[in-house]
């Protein structure tokens, strides 16, 4: 088990390198100066000259990678060129908005996904079934925008119920405001979920093992509830921890239709204003937080089905 | 106790379980060709809209602004008095050919890497390996953003922007099948016969790699179609006036407490053309003994090698 | 300033100019004029009833303070328009003209070039009095392109600051400036204590600024919101009325309009034209459609072929359907443009704007050079709904004209660049609250659109005509109000026939707030005397 997690460790970094690379290069790319976006346009030739080099733009792009590296090693993201202030302390607050996000998000998916995959599994192939299956099909054609917008129209505006937009400052103003959203990120990610378990159970339903306990008379549900959810519960980990980096897509354009202070909407507005040191800081974060719970996902995976040899 | 009541049982249970196999079957051909048909369809209207009756999307009738479904405009009108179901009808043009496009090429490119590296293994395996999960724990949307600030407006920026990160699923399902396909007899039997391996990646292999893609593919249909539509929704995708069906929720959607259809009918259309293509990977799902997913399996399998 | 309608960013690339002289060709405005100002402004009420003191005001914004708090160099409206809220300048902005702030009167000599400032009791937010020496320091930095690299040109007929005494002040200019007292009652002229900026910096001031403003900063989260209390020290007995205002920063025009209908929020800025009407029908909501310093424009590259041909850039005028587009995109909430430049101060109405005439515009291109049309590519900000509708308009009448118009929608930032250097399209159109000016006066605004050294390339159409430039010379050099207004009036004209960018619309800012709020008024500047608001039951 320690090999195994020391060579997926060592795998990682690899990729970790690439991801601020391709990140680093993709940004300095992207045409547009920086000094000019942040001083406006009437700033003197001489003020944008000042500010390039105050920012370090002037030197090498191998100066400036190694600089990235090595403050990112310590955390340190350099300041955001665009708000003019520290990274670090900025990101704190975001990250807490977009992982209560995601977090809600997964929670929603799973109370969705769970029992209609359950359900759809055991009533395969009649109306219940395919009902489901419609459900999942359309929830997952839905452009995201689009399903917020109604959720807002509907809940909001109609029934009063929710807010339609920021954070809030306590926990239950931060559960109410961020519900529509959750739903929205939810049910883009429920699909995925219940699709997977779906198979996954019917799978389950025909192993041997399934067979085994009803031969030995235990009732259907006591087969549900014993075997069948073991199993599906390694298949949801699996699914949410490899679509990571699919659901954090997802996350950015919801948190611009809610107008959430999180790191999706820091990221648009970054690449936007060409704030290189946040859209390194935030792509690296991103990176990392994929390549961890992907790692995370396969050892808790390997945990939970012995079958996976080490 | 009656000995000849357990045979009796046992065959009415194969009877039911092989009517319920056979109505299986006639289900998912009928998921399936339902799909197709509404595909069919869609396209259909898209690409014959002249012959339709359908004429110039771009037609505006500032008098005509805002109009609610009827019958002259079963959409209702826009803004700038365009009839609504025109644009959508010209818009599947560009989403259609967009999707077509962003899944094939990635399609034949992932399975074309994902069949070498599963099959010849070492080096190359290992560089394809470390790309794809590069690849996949990038942030999609930074890069989509970056190409299309890089390329410039329109839909250039989103089609490059698929085509370098859209293979990495592919060759990362295929050389998960080959993984187990390189294993089994007849691969075997073919190297021993001397045949190259090109020929027996090709000729042998590819078809029973395919099938894992093959689903996928329909999914990612789906989620291409919703990425170009997510673009225009920021404003970064098709160019003014194209009737982009994505372009034309956002036109919409400052006006969907006053004028509902201009945002919804489109996203229908959107919503529609998503589900029939679920419904064709459904069906072909049962067909090839795969299902749809998104999971991309990577290093849960590498670790069990 | 500049700010993103679809909110994705808000690009801050225009500086703006200055406050409005208080209209006085050269009489200072005595100590009587400064409390009478006093009294108007805290004595009446523009909507009925008895200011009451207490209670929050939510709002809703588009923009956000994210670049800091700091006014020397804020570089948005986002910033600028909380700034004002916090700061106070020797001369302010009340509505559109200028009256007494931090200086309750001021005198000049006869050649305009000695000004003298008798200030006012005030203290900052933290309880430290507004002294002269504070002032100096403001204005010197005010005065310094080092420091004030943003707003150079503003400060730059400043020359030396005296302090007299702890009252008085005065100013020296290098030459006579005639936008002098708009330019020094700008945001980034605002009078900060000198001990503190001195003491923590620029960087940690625009994280927590002390002004002598109505109100101060409570709690400042970027993009998130930013949380102002009453200034217990304010100068204006009994203002602000208001105990505390939330901005919240709501990038989503759809959001901002829903949250208001929900009681979420009582104001909510930057309201969709095409939500106005259904608005003003809701019940327990009023809308308010304020006259701005906001234009919008074709503009041209005129150094292209053919648009280098003064025939081709009227015919395209003529070819414009400004009414309809009026009508159509803007719900009629604006007025068609006579000028290139926004209504600031001498603005005049008899300059006729371009009628839609189709035949007139045929006719012209072909007396031109290009008499069988062409092909031309306007660049428009990506996500900005009007500017898209309004280029679709276009591209469909421009072709019956025999022009053939690609429409290139861009990133606003990347965009903006390209263009003022030249290698963006042949015409573009920028979002409709992005050129605004910040000053009262027409100088900057003016030098921008029509005097290519003044920074911007003529906002990137490169026109260049000596006679333009040497007016705005000659207007700048006097304090003559109506020496000045003949000189922009003329200017105007010469504009409207060399037509280096087609004029479209002088645009409004659209509010919205719940009737619980009393007061509330949008300055043709952009920003809100939020100290005058008060909550009704």
């Amino acid at each position: 088990m320690t090999g195994y997690i020391l060579r997926r460790i060592v795998q990682a970094i690899p990729v970790l390198i690439g991801i601020t690379l391709a990140s680093f290069l993709l940004i300095h790319l992207v045409p547009g100066d920086p000094a000019r976006i942040i001083l406006g346009a009437r700033a003197t030739p001489q003020a944008i000259a000042d500010l390039n080099h105050q920012l370090g733009l002037d030197r090498s792009l191998v100066a400036q990678y190694g600089d990235f590296v090595g403050g990112a090693v310590h955390l340190n993201f350099g300041e955001s060129i665009k708000q003019n202030t520290a990274i670090g302390p900025l990101l704190g607050s975001r990250i807490g908005v977009t992982l209560f996000l995601l977090l809600y998000a997964v929670i929603i998916s799973i109370i969705v996904a769970v029992p209609l995959a359950i359900v759809s599994a055991l009533r395969r192939n009649r109306p219940a079934d395919h009902g489901i299956r419609l459900f999942s099909m359309v929830t997952f054609a839905m452009p995201s925008f689009l399903l917020g917008l109604l959720l807002i129209l509907f809940f909001s505006l109609k029934l009063g119920w929710l807010p339609t937009a920021g954070y809030g400052d306590t926990l239950s103003e931060h559960v109410k405001s961020l519900t529509l959203p959750a739903i929205t990120v939810g049910l883009y990610l429920a699909p995925i979920l219940l699709r997977t378990l779906r198979v996954g159970i019917i799978e389950t339903l025909g192993t041997e093992f399934v067979e085994a306990a009803r031969a030995r008379g235990l009732s259907e549900r006591r087969v549900v509830l014993k075997h069948v959810l073991r199993n599906s519960l390694i298949s949801t980990v699996t699914v949410l921890g490899l679509n990571v980096g699919f659901l954090l897509s997802g996350l950015v354009i919801i948190e611009n239709v809610f107008a959430l202070p999180g790191m999706g909407s820091e990221l648009v507005n970054a690449i936007l204003a060409r704030d290189y040191p946040m859209v390194q800081a935030l792509t690296l974060i991103f990176g990392v937080a994929v390549v961890m719970i992907n790692l995370l996902t396969d050892l808790i995976y390997a945990e939970l089905d012995p079958r996976v040899r080490l | 106790m009656s000995a000849g009541a357990i045979p009796a049982v046992a065959q009415s249970a194969a009877t039911r379980l092989r009517k319920r196999a056979r109505a299986e079957r006639l289900w998912s051909s009928f998921t399936l060709w339902l799909g197709v048909g509404i595909v069919a369809f869609i396209a259909f209207v898209s690409f014959a809209a002249p012959l339709l009756g359908f004429h110039n999307p771009n037609e505006q009738h500032l008098l005509d602004a805002l109009q609610p479904p009827s019958r002259a405009h079963p959409f209702g009108t826009d803004a700038l008095g365009r009839d609504i179901l025109t644009r959508v009808v010209y818009g599947g043009r560009i989403d259609l050919t967009f999707a077509f496009v962003t899944t094939i090429i990635p399609f034949a490119l992932g399975v074309l890497l994902g069949c070498w590296a599963g099959y010849r293994g070492g080096w190359l395996d290992t560089v394809v390996n470390r790309l794809v999960d590069i690849v996949v724990a990038f942030p999609f949307i930074v890069l989509i953003l970056a190409i299309v600030t890089i390329t410039g407006p329109g839909l250039k920026g989103a089609y490059i922007g698929v085509f370098a990160v859209g293979w990495a699923l592919y060759a990362r399902l295929t050389r998960g099948e080959m993984l187990v396909e390189r294993e089994k007899e007849y691969i075997l039997a073919a190297r021993t016969l001397g045949y190259s391996p090109r020929r027996i990646v090709m000729r042998h292999a590819l078809p029973n790699v395919l099938r894992a893609s093959i689903v996928f593919s329909m999914a990612d249909v789906v989620l291409n179609i919703l990425l170009l539509s997510s673009l225009s929704y920021l404003g970064l995708g098709a160019i003014p006036p194209s009737p982009e069906w994505g372009a034309l929720v956002a036109d919409g959607k400052d006006l969907i407490l006053t004028a509902w259809w201009v945002a919804t009918l489109p996203g229908l259309a959107i919503v529609v053309t998503g589900v029939a293509f679920s419904l064709i990977g459904d069906g072909l799902a049962d067909r090839l003994g795969r299902d749809f997913t998104l999971t991309t399996g990577g290093e849960a399998d590498a670790g069990g090698r | 300033m500049m700010s993103r309608r679809n909110g994705a960013a808000a690009v801050a690339l225009i500086a703006a100019l200055v406050l409005a002289a208080c209209g006085g060709s050269s009489k200072s405005s005595s100590t009587n004029a400064g409390s009478q100002a006093d009294n108007a402004a805290a004595g009446t009420p523009k909507s009925g009833g008895t200011p009451k003191t207490g209670g929050t005001l939510v709002f809703a914004r588009s923009l956000d303070a994210e670049a800091g708090l700091n006014p020397i160099n804020a570089p948005n409206n986002g910033s600028i328009f909380t700034i004002q809220q916090i700061f106070d300048q020797l001369v302010e902005v009340d509505g559109n003209k200028l009256a007494p702030g931090l200086a309750e009167s001021w005198t000049h000599s006869a050649d305009a070039k000695t000004w003298t400032f008798k200030l006012r009791d005030a203290k900052f937010s933290n309880g430290s009095p507004v002294t002269a020496q504070d002032v100096k320091f403001s204005i010197d930095r005010f005065a310094d392109p080092k420091i004030n690299t943003n707003y150079a040109t503003l400060g730059s007929s400043i020359g030396t600051i005296k302090v007299i005494d702890p009252k008085t002040v005065q100013i020296k200019l290098k030459e006579v400036d005639g936008a002098f007292l708009e330019n020094i009652a700008m945001f980034a002229a605002a009078i900060v204590p000198k001990a503190v900026v001195e003491k923590i910096g620029d960087k940690a001031f625009a994280n927590k600024p002390i002004g002598s403003g109505p109100f101060l900063v409570d709690k400042y989260q970027r993009r998130e919101e930013t949380v102002l209390k009453r200034n217990p020290y304010y100068w204006r007995k009994g203002q602000p009325y208001l105990d505390e205002v939330q901005f919240k920063f709501v990038p989503d025009a759809n959001t901002r309009t829903l949250e208001l209908r929900s009681g979420q929020v009582d104001v909510a800025d930057g309201i969709p034209y095409n939500q106005v009407n259904s608005l003003k029908g809701a019940s327990g909501l009023k809308v308010e459609v304020a006259d701005s310093l906001k234009w919008d424009s074709i503009f041209f590259d005129t150094k292209k072929k053919p648009l280098d041909d003064v025939k081709v850039r009227q015919a395209l005028a003529y070819a414009t359907p400004t009414d309809q587009i009026l009508k159509t995109v803007l719900f009629g909430n604006g007025q068609v443009a006579n000028s290139q430049i926004p209504r600031v101060k001498y603005w005049d109405e008899s300059v006729k704007p371009y009628p839609f005439d189709p035949d007139k515009a045929k006719q012209l291109l072909s007396q031109s050079s290009a008499p069988s049309g062409f092909n031309l590519e306007l660049q428009i900000p990506s996500g900005d709904a009007v500017e898209k509708q309004t280029a679709e308009i276009i591209k469909d009448e421009w072709g019956k004209i025999g022009v053939k118009v690609n429409i290139v929608p861009r990133d606003f930032g990347t965009m903006f660049s390209d263009w003022l250097s030249g290698k963006g399209g042949d015409a573009a159109t920028f979002p409709g609250d992005a050129l605004s000016s910040d000053t009262l006066s027409d100088d900057e605004i003016a030098a921008l659109m029509y005097d290519p050294k003044a920074g911007l390339s003529s906002l990137g159409t490169f026109y260049d005509n000596p006679k333009v430039t040497q007016l705005l010379k000659d207007a700048k050099g006097t304090i003559d109000d109506n020496k000045r207004r003949q000189d922009f009036s003329q200017v105007q004209t010469i504009g409207m026939q060399d037509v280096p960018s087609v004029p479209l619309f002088f645009t409004k800012s659209v509010s919205a707030y719940r009737d619980k709020v009393n007061n509330f008024q949008t300055y043709p500047i952009g920003w809100w005397p939020l100290r005058e608001v008060w909550m009704g039951s």
